[in-house]
């Protein structure tokens, strides 16, 4: 498919990840506009449900962007997410999705460059993997 | 809607209290009557008749119940207590109003993925045994192996599936497992989403077409392939299957002196009347206890069909626990979810008060590990 064009929540932490986004505005990187950014306190914060309906509704690919191990607002949260993604996509793969859906970077608040460049990567690999099987009967989902 | 015959019903109650003293969530929440069987069956009426709006409370009150069937067993009017409370939440689920499912709902949502069609499911892998992808003789997993990844404990997915595929083996049976099919869609029933609960119950039954047995490790999935599908094949749970086998000569056991105490879980005592096959299983091997509430008196795990987990659940869970620890050193339960739940628990000895040792083991896992080397 050329014109396949995938869609991406990104779920970014509002003290890293989602300023990282903002710099990245300001300093007129390029990024594609694939990308849909859902600002969330913590990358600790984000439920396995918010995942699975982001695939279910619609989406290619879910992003969850979050700070360096270390330097976690809340101390912990990024360790949470790890382990949480980590299990995530092991169910991406037993439900027959490719874990490459989900995604997990680190990329704290100077980092425009960084967060410009994974969406990039992100979009060329969800075209090469192409549409998320769950696309088909929009709306069926939850 | 709810139906002139189960409305009938709710006028057979005479309020004389019966589930006010035997409801175990009751115990725990002390609240207002709509916590309990005779408060749920008016909050029903009003819902039904269009005398209550839907509002936050009415939903607590309807779904604050594990639909575990003590009530209704006890009732002295022979009212359909669980039947009426689950036709009053599709009342609610169909006037819009969601779910409130615990976990934030992931279950709801994967068992709405596993409905989709064309996706390569790929868990196969994690068997350890002989098996194939079709058959006559069908092992029904349900929705095990997506339940593990989202609980951030051990649940052992993987050596139940596989604990069931090796007494299928000693049996000489090759099972078939076709992950193809769908969540079995218990959780959709008992949360009101009839809708949703006739597709997965349509697809899973054009998947299951043609076959001559299933067999459940799962005391949910076996409750409601039985009772509502309609299938031609034989439904059985594995407790029921083992008891077969080892009736036939077919299992052999090394025995052990540990002490087994066994949980009812709702779905098989109360809703499906199975309360002696396990206990004929478990009795041919170990030192088998009875806890102090058992067979038709069991009390409930806490939670049914991943909904209302709160603090009153797990003190329910707490007390169960406990209970099985003064009687044995090993706490059975054929049920994945009571599974999942009882294993929560055990997860965080630092955060429950007195919290008692006691190992929790699923049936299937237990029989297969006793199985003797032949």
């Amino acid at each position: 498919m050329t014109d396949f064009e995938p869609l991406i929540i990104a779920f970014a932490c509002n003290w890293c990840s989602y300023a990282a986004s903002d710099v990245a505005g300001t300093s007129r990187s390029y990024y594609p506009a694939n990308v849909r950014i859902v600002r969330v306190m913590c990358s600790g914060m984000v439920d396995p449900t918010y995942i699975l309906r982001a695939l279910a509704g619609g989406a290619d690919g879910v992003l969850i962007a979050g700070c360096r191990p270390g330097d976690c607002h809340y101390i912990s949260g990024n360790t949470k997410a790890e382990k949480m993604v980590e299990r995530m996509k092991i169910l991406l793969h037993r439900l027959g999705l490719e874990n490459e859906r989900l995604r997990l970077q680190w990329i704290s608040s100077g980092e425009g460059g960084l967060f410009a460049r994974t969406i990039e990567e992100m979009v060329d690999r969800l075209k090469e993997l192409g549409p998320s099987p769950l696309k088909e009967g929009k709306g069926k989902g939850a | 809607m709810i139906s002139e015959q189960l409305l009938l019903d709710i006028t057979k109650c005479s309020r004389c209290g019966k589930c006010t003293a035997i409801c175990p969530m009751f115990e725990k929440t002390k609240g207002w009557d709509t916590g309990v069987a005779r408060g749920k069956l008016l909050v029903s009426w009003g819902l039904a008749r269009g005398e209550l709006e839907i509002n936050d409370k009415l939903i607590e009150a309807l779904y604050q119940c594990p639909t575990c069937m003590l009530c209704e067993q006890e009732c002295t009017a022979g009212a359909k207590v669980t039947e009426i409370i689950r036709e009053a939440r599709a009342l609610i689920v169909e006037r819009g109003a969601s779910v409130p499912f615990s976990h934030r709902g992931t279950f709801d949502t994967v068992a709405r993925i596993t409905l989709r069609d064309g996706l390569h499911r790929d868990w196969l892998d994690l068997i350890k045994g002989d098996f194939r992808e079709n058959g006559e003789t069908v092992y029904f997993p349900g929705s095990l192996p997506y339940l593990e990844p989202v609980l951030d404990f051990d649940l052992g997915a993987a050596r139940i599936i596989s604990a069931a595929v090796t007494i299928f083996n000693r049996a000489g049976i090759r099972p078939a497992i076709i992950t193809q099919l769908a969540d079995s869609g218990h959780d959709a029933f008992w949360s009101g989403q009839y809708q949703f609960f006739n597709a997965l119950k349509e697809k899973n039954s054009r998947l299951l077409a043609g076959t001559k047995m299933i067999v459940t490790t799962c005391a949910e999935d076996y409750s409601i392939l039985k009772s509502e599908y309609s299938l031609e094949a034989g439904v059985y749970h594995i407790s029921q299957f083992v008891r077969d086998l080892i009736r036939e000569g077919k299992l052999a056991f090394s025995e052990g002196a540990e002490r087994v105490t066994f949980h009812d879980p709702c779905r098989l005592g109360r809703h499906t009347g199975e309360y002696d096959a396990p206990r004929e299983v478990l009795k041919t091997f170990v030192d088998y206890r009875e806890m102090a509430r058992y067979g038709k008196d069991a009390v409930c795990c806490g939670v049914g069909a991943w909904m209302n987990c709160n603090k009153y659940s797990k003190q329910l869970r707490l007390d169960r626990v406990k209970e099985a620890a003064e009687a044995a050193d090993t706490l059975i339960t054929a049920c994945s979810k009571c599974l999942s739940h009882f294993s929560c628990l055990m997860t965080e000895p630092e955060k429950v008060e007195d919290l008692p040792e006691i190992k929790i083991v699923d049936f299937t896992e237990f029989v297969a590990r006793n199985l003797k080397d032949t």
